[in-house]
Parts: structure tokens; sequence; C-alpha cells
């Protein structure tokens, strides 16, 4: 496996989050689902800019709906995980379930963020 | 409700600065998220706050990853990009806490930039924003810039009226201007009667077309159609929007009722919007009628013209149309139109031309302060810079990079511009405020000065050119020093780079030559403005109260009535306690403009106009020049015989008299007033008719007995003791006597001298405080860098100071170091002063711009403060110990 096709941490956020959100999964969701679950402050530009690049790698696809007038008259994004992109989940997924095993932590507090 | 929008600046930032796909992306999402926000109770702040950090973010994102990180396909490390913005932010916020405890530690570096700051760009936001407000802002009219006004020109009065028959043959005959409008020179009061207090208020009679001339429309009602203008129209009348709140509480059932005016009945027809007294404090608009008085004789000038060209025709085409129209009135009319022609000028220039030299000066002034604000900050910065060298080196030795560094001094002067200019900002709303209060009321919409989007903006452009630009250089170069050599040198205690304390040096003698400057300029106002003030206006000024009086139209209908009712007001007055004298005259002195009367000597016909002698022409009661105060130089006072029906007489001033009979006694000639001769029965020393600076105009006085019967006149009473006590029963004894007499204007003669020197008073008042800052700044420039001449020569000094140098010895050194600098800014400053004094000549009275007193006396004073200025480093630079200094090496 090349080193491309691993994921990042936030990458995999993303993906969870586009997994989670379902049929409802376009930008704006996208941003509030990171900000609301995973608790990460993050602008437009940064997860469009993950989007566009699990998209180029073929993990990710998107399209446009309808434009709106709430939007000023633009259309939604949607996205939606192609099967690859849960491949390389599932990889990553199991890679550090791979690395957790046997380890225990020797301060168990909770670390918020 | 409105819904709100999102900032459009920060969308069109967003798609400048980003790529079209993330603008394409991101602002529908943002724009949706914001609507989402705004049904929240989020506060409006709040949300447009998230709304710009998310375009600013994503910005910035775009922008640094686009900056080439070397491995585009690790996303381990791009994972985090919005570490990015937050690593900046977090550089930011290190790099100010680092300047803020630099500035603690150094606080007069800081304070000293800050304030510098603060009063240049103080003073460029003050002056432009009054700028702004007085002259740059367009005329309160429908398209402005097409809008022309038509001045009467001949070759002797190249600004006059014109004739109402004469406007009616340019209004029918020119096609280049749309519209040509005309209304009365003079703004006769109208008493208001009926249904309220009695009430003078300004009128004007002007031509049905003017309001739409100006592009304004009524509130209420209608304005003016040609109808109106014909004789024998019904009587109408506009209102002015205060008199219509006023008088019938601004309700719309006033139009259409009648309103009292000088006892007849006038139909209101129209309201005027708020904010509108064309040409002037006008609260009534008449028609001006074809059949009137003041419309008659193509010689009687009665009328100023505006007009509006047509779409697309330019004044200059215009303008040489209605020549063309005036010369062929010429040669229908030669007696009356002979020399005459029109001259449009654009209706901006003729209300602003006047005001351009005392802007300029003032523009001048600031100018100056600006630049000697910029020397400081420059000089200061560059001293710090150097002081600094040691630290700056060993950080970039040890590794720091060069950029950080840089962008570390950046951040420290974009903090003090940042706070020299908020601090600037408060400076000027407080000047402001002083100039709506204390400003003069010829400045035309005084009012309205205040910072508004415009100002902010140059108040923006001059922190950062001055601040930052003239911060950031200095400092700059500052950091040009090598490590070795800053070690070497000990750093702070060393004589800095040649180049830069001659620069330094440089810094200090212009702005002790520029503050020379506008201190000279200041005192050179000072003398002229006392010497304004001790002028002999020819009359008493103690004791006198002018009041103005008119008598109602209906009970003094004819000359006879309108001349007996004066006596009995008069007679009523002079038996007031207090009063020992008078007079009533129809046009006070001390006032600015007047109607020119042609006249010549009987016997002296002139052969053309140029022959003429134009004179002022008054009204007056026989006691009015004793009441004044005014020296009979010649003759006799009027008296009660000289009424209608006897021989016609009249008093004129000395400079009438040497104009029309120069060698000659000037009693029991006659003057002609075109064409009733007039017996000179006597002769009065001159007054300042038109204020102290104006030179006294020849006038002729004429009985307003022998008058058709004057309605308002100005009443000067002479009192003992306090005029204003008077004034109280002034009213009681004319309202005895009829209570629709209006009795207003009452002023002091005192206070009305007062008034007409409004405007020098402010000019001197204003020029004289920047140069006291002028002079502060230099005398800290001064200071400033001899303080840090003496702490980079700590060293030198205390190594003459150890070989037998005594404190007096190191004393004067320092002194003469400062004082040689100052002496090259001072004679730079002569030389400037001197070159420019042409321009101060116009707002000079009987003072030479090279005055050798007040270069003089203001030479001693600047050298004086410059040597407080060097004494305070000095002194301390006698404090060093040898011991010390020379050890701590």
């Amino acid at each position: 496996m090349g080193k491309g096709e691993f994921l990042g941490e936030f990458e995999q956020l993303v993906i969870l989050a586009l997994l989670r959100l379902g049929k409802d999964a376009y930008g704006m969701n996208v941003r509030r689902e990171l900000e609301d679950t995973a608790a990460r402050q993050v602008t437009f530009g940064t997860v469009y800019g993950t989007l566009d690049r699990l998209e180029a790698k073929g993990y990710v696809r998107s399209w446009h709906a309808d434009p709106e007038p709430v939007r000023g008259g633009r259309a939604r994004r949607y996205f939606e995980v192609e099967p690859e992109g849960e491949l390389a989940l599932a990889r990553a997924r199991d890679m550090m379930s791979k690395m957790w095993d046997g380890v225990e932590l020797v301060t168990r507090r909770d670390t918020a963020r | 409700m409105e819904t709100p929008n999102p900032p459009r600046l920060a969308d069109w930032l967003l798609c400048r600065l980003a790529a079209h796909r993330i603008c394409r992306d991101v602002l529908g999402d943002l724009h949706e998220e914001f609507h989402k926000l705004e049904g929240t109770d989020l506060s409006r702040f709040r949300t447009r706050l998230w709304y710009w950090r998310q375009v600013i973010g994503t910005i910035v994102q775009y922008r640094s990853a686009r900056g080439g990180l070397p491995d585009l396909n690790d996303s381990t490390i791009r994972h985090g990009n919005e570490g990015a913005t937050r690593k900046m932010l977090a550089d930011l916020l290190k790099d100010t806490r680092f300047a803020l405890r630099g500035f603690r530690k150094s606080p007069g570096f800081a304070l000293a930039v800050t304030v510098v700051l603060g009063i240049g760009v103080g003073a460029v936001t003050l002056m432009f924003s009054t700028l702004n407000a007085v002259v740059l802002r367009p005329l309160p009219f429908e398209q402005p810039e097409r809008l022309v006004w038509a001045w009467g020109t001949s070759d002797q009065r190249p600004t006059n009226s014109v004739s109402a028959l004469n406007y009616f043959d340019y209004r029918d005959q020119a096609t280049g201007l749309e519209s040509l409008a005309a209304f009365l020179v003079f703004t006769p009061p109208a008493v208001l009667t009926g249904g309220g207090e009695p009430e003078r208020v300004v009128s004007n009679y002007v031509s049905p077309n003017l309001f739409s001339t100006l592009g304004i429309t009524p509130h209420a009602g209608r304005g003016f159609v040609y109808d109106d203008e014909r004789a024998g129209a019904e009587n109408v009348v506009v209102l002015g929007y205060g008199l219509w709140q006023r008088r019938f509480g601004g309700s719309r059932d006033a139009i259409g009722t009648a309103l009292i005016v000088d006892g007849d009945p006038f139909e209101i027809i129209g309201v005027m919007p708020s904010g509108f007294d064309y040409p002037g404090g006008v609260d009534l608009w008449f028609p001006a009628r074809t059949d009137a008085f003041y419309a008659r004789g193509r010689s009687n000038n009665n009328f100023y013209i505006v007009g509006r060209l047509r779409t697309g025709v330019p004044i200059d085409q215009a303008q040489s149309e209605v020549v063309v129209i005036a010369r062929q009135l010429q040669e229908a009319y030669p007696e009356d139109n002979e020399g005459w022609s029109l001259t449009l000028v654009p209706l901006h220039e003729r209300y602003f031309a006047n005001l351009r030299p005392a802007l300029l000066i003032l523009m001048g002034t600031v100018g100056f302060v600006l630049l000697i604000a910029c020397a400081n900050v420059a000089s200061l910065s560059m001293a710090r810079a150097t002081t600094r060298s040691t630290e700056l080196s060993v950080r970039l030795a040890l590794g720091a990079a060069r950029g950080r560094v840089v962008r570390q001094l950046l951040t420290e002067h974009l903090l003090l511009a940042v706070g020299g200019g908020a601090l600037g900002l408060f400076l000027a709303s407080l000047g402001i405020r002083a100039l709506r209060t204390l400003g003069p009321a010829t400045l035309p919409r005084l009012d309205t000065v205040g910072i508004d989007g415009t100002v902010l903006v140059v108040t923006l452009c001059v922190t950062i050119a001055t601040g930052f630009l003239f911060g950031v250089v200095p400092s700059l170069k500052g950091t040009n020093v090598s490590l070795a050599e800053a070690l070497r040198t000990g750093g702070g205690k060393t004589s800095p780079g040649q180049s830069a304390s001659k620069a330094r040096n440089t810094l200090v003698v212009a702005q002790v030559a520029l503050s020379l400057m506008l201190l000279i300029s200041s005192g050179l106002l000072v003398r002229s403005f006392v010497a304004l003030q001790g002028v002999d206006p020819g009359f008493q000024t103690e004791g006198m109260l002018l009041a103005e009086l008119q008598l109602p139209g209906g009970r003094f209908a004819n000359p006879e009535q309108i001349n007996q009712g004066w006596d009995e007001v008069i007679r009523r007055v002079r038996g007031l306690p207090g009063v020992i004298g008078v007079g009533a005259i129809d046009q006070a002195p001390i006032r600015t403009g007047g109607t020119y009367n042609n006249v010549f000597a009987q016997g002296r016909e002139p052969s053309n106009l140029a022959g003429y002698t134009p004179a002022q022409r008054r009204f007056v009661t026989e006691g009015y020049f004793g009441s004044l105060g005014m020296r009979l130089v010649a003759g006799r006072d009027f008296e009660a015989t000289d009424r209608m029906g006897a021989s016609r007489v009249t008093v004129i001033n000395e400079r009438l008299a040497r104009q029309l009979w120069p060698n000659e006694n000037a009693i029991g000639q006659s003057v002609v007033w075109s064409p009733v001769p007039m017996e000179v029965v006597g002769v009065v020393a001159d007054t300042r008719e038109f204020g102290p600076a104006s030179p006294v105009p020849p006038m002729f006085y004429v009985p307003v007995r022998q008058s058709a019967g004057r309605t308002t006149l100005r009443m000067m009473i002479r009192t003992t003791g306090d005029p204003m006590t008077v004034a109280g029963m002034l009213r009681d004894a004319v309202w005895e006597f009829d209570e629709n007499i209006p009795v207003s204007e009452l002023q002091t003669m005192q206070d009305r001298i007062a008034s007409a020197l409004t405007q020098p008073r402010f000019r001197t008042l204003l020029v004289g405080l920047f140069a006291g800052i002028a002079l502060v700044l230099a005398s800290l420039g001064v200071y400033a860098t001899l303080a840090y001449f003496v702490r980079e020569r700590t060293y030198e000094l205390a190594v003459r100071m150890a070989v037998g140098a005594t404190a007096r010895d190191v004393l004067g050194l320092v002194i003469r170091n400062g004082m040689a600098l100052v002496a090259i800014g001072v004679a730079l400053g002569l030389a400037g002063a001197f070159a420019t004094a042409r321009v101060l000549r116009g707002f000079l009275f009987d003072v030479a711009p090279t005055d050798t007193l007040t270069f003089a006396g203001v030479t001693l004073t600047m050298l004086a403060v410059a040597f407080l200025a060097c004494l305070i480093p000095a002194r301390r630079a006698m404090q060093v110990n040898p011991r010390q200094a020379l050890t701590a090496e």
C-alpha cells in the first residue's frame, strides 16, 4: 500500500461526518457536524479543501443540487462516500486498533478538547 | 421585518482572494448558515463576527495551502490546515505581547510616538473633515454640477446683479440653459400678524422656476407656476419648513389658508422641505411679479440669477451664447445695457471660491505640523533602533529568522500606529466639537462637519503613512548592524553609524525650521489681529445699543404716517432712563454688501458710465450723527425742517467730498443722484462702514423725511452704562406705542464690531494653536535627539570627565551640540519664512509680512524653548559617574 492511501486524522473525521449525515451531507452541515460532534472549530475553507482532496483520491464524490434563494441563488454541493473511501476508513480504524491493542494508559485523565 | 444580508465586503474579498470554486461552494454555505444564525438569539454583531472569521480563515487557509508545502500528498502534514491560521494568530499574539513588554520597559518612546502620531493624525483629520463638509461635499441640490450662477458683468463691476427685464430676455433666449431662475438681491423682512405673535421672518421674491431649477420639490402643496408671476395674479406664498412647524404645527390644513403678511392676506400654496432656505435664511417665498417695483427699469439690477445647464451642454458653450445675447441687448437698449454682459460660473465656485485662500492657509499649516510629526516619529524610531541593536543582532545570531525579527518590528510599529491613529481620531473629534461651537458663522455648512467614511479612510492612510512608514523604515535600517560590531562596541552605548546620526540631526533641523516658520506666521497674524482691533471705526462704540424696528403696513401706510410713527418711537425711546441720544438709519454700519448708487457732482455730468462715482446711500434721522458720535467736519446735521417738500439736502462723508470736489469746499455744492440734485449741507468724518479691515467707501446720507417712507430702520441708542439694560425697556416702550412693531436684532455696537472680526480671530486662533503644537513637537524632537546623544556618548563623556573635564564642561559640550542644530534650523526657518512671506500678505492688516519685530521675537522664543529642551539631557549628562560608566564596559 502506498503512503498516500493512509487517511489523516482530519480526513477520517470528515468521512465519518459524511457517513453520519447520510443524505444531508453538504458543506454547511459537514462543518457543523465537525463543530458539534467532534468539537473541531474549522473554517469552510479547511472543510472544502479536505473534501476536494478526498474527491481527487476517489474516496468521495460530489454533485450540485438546485440553486436556492437563501443561499443567494447558489446551489448546495452534496457529498457521498465511495466504496474506496469506506475501505480506506476501515483500514485506518483497523490500523489504530492494532496499535492500541495491549496498550494501557498510565494516566487515565479525561482530556476534553 | 427586513432580513439582513451578510457583509458584502466579506463576500467580495473571498471571491477576489480565493479560487473561484472556493468562492462558489463556500459562499452558498456561508449565506445559508448566516441566515440560520440570524434566526437564533445570537446577536447581530456576533453573527457578523463569525462570518468575517470564516471568510478570513478560508482566505488564509487557501493562500497558505497554495504557498507550496513540499509534499502535497502527505495528508498527515496537511490535515490541520486550520492550524496554519491558528499558528499565525499565535505568532501575532506573541509579537504583540513582546512589543507591549518592550513599551512598558521604555515607556518614553511608545508614549512619545503615540502622542506625536496622535497630534499629526488629529490635525490632518480635523482639517480634512472640515474641508470635506464645507467644500468637497456637493451642494444640496439635484445634480448640482449642472447648476451655474450668472453675474451681471461690466468692466467696473465684474460681479453684479441683473435687472428683471434683462433676466426675462436671457430666460427667453438662452437655449444652452435648461432653465434660468432669479431671486431678489435683498431679503426683505416680512411681518406676520394674526393668529399668533407678530413675527418677523426673512422673505424673498423669486422667479416661479427657482425651485424647479434647483431641483427641489415642495414637501407639501405646490411651488410656483409661471401664472403666479404675471401682473394681477393672486397673492400666493410658499412657507419654509421651520416656519410651517412653528406657526402651523406642521399641519397640512395650513395649505389653502391665508397668511397675513405686512397686513395683506396671502394664500399659502406650499411648504418647502426641511433644511431648504435658499438663498439663505429664507422662511417665506413670494413669486416675483412682472409689474412690481423691483421689476421695473432695465438698469435696476435687483436680481441674482441661477441656472441649470442643458444636459450635455458645457458651460463654455452656454457662456458664448449668453455673450451673444448680451451684445444684442446692448444694441437694443444702449442707455441701460452699454458695457454689460453676463458671466456664468459653476454654482459651487460662486459659493466656495472665496474660501479658497483661507482653506489653503489651513492646509499649509496642517501640512507643516504633519511633516514635523513625521520627522519626529522617524528620528525617535531611529534612535530606538540603535539602542536596541545589540538585542536584535543577538537574536539574529541565535538563529531567529530575519523575517521573524522584521515581523516583530512591524508589529510594534503597527501597534503604535493604531494607538496614534485612535488618539488622533479622539483629538480630531474634540477639535470638531470646538469648531462647531466657536467657528465663524460665515463658514458654510459648519454644523455638518464630522467624521464620516471618507474622513476615516483619509485618517487611515495618514496613520499608515506617518506611523507605519516613517516608523518602520528607520527601524529596519537600524537592524542592519552586524553582530560582531554590536557586541564589540557594547551595543547601546555606542556611537551609532555615521549616517544614522546625520539623518537624525537633519530631522531635528527640519523640525526646528518648520516650526519656526509656523510660529512666525502665527506671530504675524496675532499682530495683524491686534492692529485690527485697534482700528478707530469713526464712531462711538461704547454704550451703543442697536435694534431693528419695522412699522407694520396697516397703520403706517403713507410716508407721512411713517415719519410720524418714527418720530413718536424716537421720542419715547429718548425718554427712557439712561438714554442720551437716539438716531436711526436704514442700514447700520459694520456690515458686508450694500448697494452702490452712481452719483456725480452737479455741473460735471459724466459722459459715460465710467465717469460716475459709485457711493453708498443711507437714510438717517436727524440726530443720528450725534448719537453715534460721528464727527461733523463741516456744515450742519439734518433738521426736522428737512422734510418732504423742502429742498433736497444731503450730508456726505469726507471720502465722497474728496472725490467729487477734491480741492474745494463741498458745502453748498450739489450731488446728483439721478435725477435728483441734493444740496450738500454737511460733511462727516469717514467711518469704517464695512468693518475695520475694509477701506472706507464714499457715502451720502439722505434724511428719512425726504424719502418715500422707510418702514424698517435700525435704531442707534446711546446709553450711559450697559446698553443691554435698556433693551428690555426699549421693547416695552415700543409696544406701548404699537404692539405690532417687532423689535429684533438687539446687540451692542461692541458685539457687532467683534463679530465683524470673527474670521480673522478664528484664523489667528487656529494658526496660533497649530504653531504652539509645532513648537512643542519640535522641542520634543530636540530633547529626544539630545537625550539619545547623551545616552550613546556616555562612555566618551565618562572618559572626558575622568581625564579632567568638569561637570560644567560636559554641560557646555552637550548644550553646544544641541544648540548648534537648533541654530541651523532657525537659520533655515528664517530663510523659509522670508521666502514664503508673500503668501500671508492678503491676511495681514497693517503689518508687513517680513515684520522685523515679529521675526526677532519669535526667533528668540524658539531659541529659549530649545535651550530649555537641551538643558534637561545636558544636566543628566553632568550626573554621569565616570567610574561607574567606565567599569561597566
